[in-house]
């Protein structure tokens, strides 16, 4: 039951984390360690500034 | 065991639709509708979306999808199922699946209900999971990048018009349901003011105090909101603060055009980001509140099954249940704007093919099940309170005392007593003529909440309800705006090159205002209608969400028809032809209807003639010469979406028609396999 519970809220999170894409600097993070070591990724700060405003470019809100 | 658990499922639908069906005459239980929806969801996805999946499309999912091909760790990730679940669903439901059902609720809650259902399973969760399933396919190129692969350049360019015209439409009418719950409302308005502030603040708080802390800002967001909906009825309280938020409809609509380009010019961190993070779980909790105060309240519905005003003499809109049901409830059944979002952005992070059924499937059912809340929360309403609240003065008689009358005359009794009862409990002066559906819908969820949570709050909960409502419709508006800059400097560069750079000020602020001052007129179009704006605005806004849908629908079948399972292409071309159906003739009742309260044209020429005659009273003299030009205006747009329409589909039939002569190799324009490296991992 409390297994079962703690799944429920784990899929619950991930909803929420996709509908707001709060862990989308550590996905791209992740694809900087595997894509290319030598290259120094950027911080959290100026990946916020930099790229999530792409976020809005395209149609992502609907009727 | 499937099979079992299909017999029940079907069992089980069959029961709970017979019993709404049978129960006639006597109130009936919203647990019904529930139940009814649910199994009709499962049935659906359980075969009939495996049964698509796995014959039609043949997704594979040993096939690298885009996301792992091109990952660049920003818009192409592949991405957990669920997450990308929660990310698709807060893309495509919006506060059309609140409003569509409840303006369709006035012919009884048994036709919308039923469309609903049907519609979804059978049209809109297809078209989403299709569409979802073709750009994954095509390294997730958009819907009208996809039209001109497949059907050619005057496919594409159609396409590409449609999405804009959508977007213009569906922010004015949008605009309209906000301006019509603020008006005159300083609780209301306040509020909502005041989520503009907040939203700055948490923009700021993610960008320089705590960068990139979403959740954190939110809840700190959140918060805010909560305290600027009591502080609302403070500021309701004292005169003095009061006069600065009570507007009248036209000084409200300025305030949301220049919102509108305020938010499309400054910086996506500023406003944009923080107000859509807030938005998004406004709207996640919500829908899940509302579900389960439903679930614990289980509500009578009050309105009977089916109205007299299926014939078509509705208050609320004007028309006959066929085809105009169809039209005003388009989210929620289907919904051609989730066609944008199915290409484009959300095959960017599918991770399997074998995600794409619970993505694009799973969601738009999701979505469904919000319209049938809606439809829940404006049947359990007294209908002569529902009629009293949504229909404008002009359609009953120009005064709320003849109101009052009209609508006693229809057999729904409601008194002067009970509305004004009614309006003191959710903190508001008046609730007559509230039109848009928002209202209406704050009450209805008022009225849930306080009955599942506690009554003392009523006024609080409808103020709740409105600024969600508010939130999230501004949010549309402001992310649709920024869509249409983008396309609108997109079409300017071919006439300049410069214009087209997306980061040169004098263009952003040139195309912003291009694309406000298209959503605006349409808004004040409404604003100054005597009749409300929504009996003109809603059916447009439908007609062009089904426009899209059938174009969505025609390039999927054009697409399946050149695939070796082309037999299959059925399964859009049945949705696509109902699409068709009810989408021409509703716009061409819309257009050349003899009734002037339904035909643009009959309507324009009637108040011509009215004014010729001299019989309008002053004030609609002031206006004539106005509403006679946009009715003709809103025509001429009705017959171009009905035109763009037909085009595609003549499109996609000419393509039918070579296949089935095979006189020419079709080439589609898939992406090659390559094997996915994810492949030993994924087992679901």
């Amino acid at each position: 039951m409390i297994r079962r519970l703690r799944k429920c809220c784990a899929l619950v999170l991930q909803i929420l984390r996709g509908a707001v894409a709060s862990d989308a600097y550590e996905r791209y993070i992740e694809h900087c360690r595997s894509a290319d070591p030598a290259v120094s990724p950027l911080s959290r700060e100026q990946f916020f500034r930099r790229e999530l405003s792409a976020r809005w470019d395209g149609p992502c809100r609907c009727c | 065991m499937n099979r079992l658990i299909g017999a029940g499922l079907s069992v089980a639908a069959a029961f709970a639709i017979a019993g709404i069906a049978l129960n006639r005459g006597e109130p009936i239980n919203a647990l019904w509708i529930l139940a009814a929806s649910v199994c009709m969801y499962a049935l659906g996805y359980r075969f009939y979306s495996a049964w698509i999946t796995a014959k039609v499309l043949a997704v594979d999912a040993t096939r690298a999808t885009p996301a792992e091909r091109l990952e660049n760790g920003r818009d192409f990730v592949p991405t957990a199922k669920w997450v990308v679940f929660g990310h698709h669903f807060a893309a495509i439901a919006g506060p059309g699946p609140l409003v569509g059902p409840t303006l369709a609720a006035q012919f009884g809650y048994l036709p919308g209900t039923l469309w609903i259902m049907v519609g979804a399973v059978i049209g809109g969760c297809v078209q989403d999971m299709v569409v979802l399933f073709l750009s994954t396919r095509r390294n997730g190129r958009t819907l009208s990048q996809m039209a001109r692969d497949e059907l050619g350049a005057v496919g594409g360019f159609a396409a590409l018009f449609g999405t804009l015209a959508i977007m213009i439409i569906l922010i004015a009418v949008l605009g309209l349901v906000v301006v019509n719950a603020m008006k005159h409302s300083a609780w209301a308005s306040s509020t909502v003011f005041a989520t503009i502030p907040i939203a700055m603040l948490v923009g700021l708080y993610m960008r320089s105090i705590r960068p990139g802390r979403v959740v954190e800002a939110s809840a700190l967001g959140l918060a805010l909101l909560l305290l600027a909906v009591a502080g609302g009825g403070w500021i309701d309280q004292i005169p003095q603060l009061r006069t600065w938020f009570d507007h009248d409809g036209a000084t409200l609509a300025w305030f949301v055009m220049i919102y509108g380009l305020g938010a499309a010019i400054v910086p996506v961190w500023l406003l944009l980001a923080p107000r859509d993070y807030l938005s998004t779980f406004l709207k996640l909790g919500t829908i899940a509140l509302l579900a389960l105060a439903i679930l614990i309240m289980r509500p009578e519905l009050k309105m009977p099954a089916l109205t007299q005003f299926v014939d078509g003499s509705g208050p609320i809109f004007s028309g006959s249940l066929f085809p105009f049901l169809f039209i005003t409830i388009a989210c929620g059944a289907t919904s051609g704007f989730h066609a944008l979002i199915s290409s484009g952005t959300t095959p960017r992070l599918i991770r399997s093919e074998a995600h794409i059924r619970l993505v694009g499937y799973g969601s738009m059912m999701l979505e469904s099940f919000v319209a049938i809340m809606a439809i829940i929360a404006a049947a359990l309403l007294d209908p002569g309170v529902y009629f009293a609240i949504n229909s404008s003065l002009a359609a009953l008689g120009g005064s709320a005392e003849a109101a009052i009358a009209t609508i006693n005359g229809w057999g729904f009794p409601v008194s002067m007593e009970q509305m004004d009862a009614l309006a003191r409990s959710m903190g508001e002066h008046t609730l007559f003529a509230r039109t848009g559906g928002a209202p209406s819908l704050a009450v209805g969820m008022a009225s849930i909440f306080g009955s599942a949570f506690g009554q003392a709050l009523l006024a609080i909960w409808y103020h709740f309800a409105i600024m969600f409502e508010a939130v999230f419709i501004l949010t549309t508006v402001d992310a649709g705006t920024r869509v249409g800059r983008f396309m609108v400097q997109d079409a300017l560069s071919y006439l300049w090159k410069p214009l087209g750079e997306a980061s040169w000020y004098p263009s952003v602020v040139l195309s912003s205002v291009l694309v406000v001052a298209g959503w605006g007129y349409f808004l004040y179009v409404g604003v100054i209608d005597p009749y409300g704006g929504i009996n003109i605005l809603w059916p447009l806004f439908g007609i062009a969400n089904q426009m899209l849908a059938g174009i969505a629908l025609a390039i999927s079948t054009a697409i399946l028809l050149k695939t070796a399972r082309a037999r299959f292409a059925w399964v859009t071309g049945l949705p696509l032809t109902w699409l068709a159906i009810v989408t021409t003739t509703g716009a061409l009742q819309k257009m050349f209807h003899a009734d002037p309260k339904i035909g643009f044209l009959s309507g324009a020429t009637d108040l011509a003639v009215k004014l010729a005659a001299g019989t309008l009273t002053p004030d609609r003299v002031a206006v004539a010469e106005k509403l006679i030009f946009n009715q003709r205006l809103c025509a001429a747009l009705t017959g171009v979406f009905l035109c763009v329409l037909w085009i595609v589909i003549l499109d996609m039939l000419r393509i039918a028609v070579s296949v089935w002569r095979g006189d020419k190799e079709w080439l589609q324009h898939e992406v090659p396999y390559y094997r996915s490296r994810f492949v030993e991992v994924t087992h679901d």
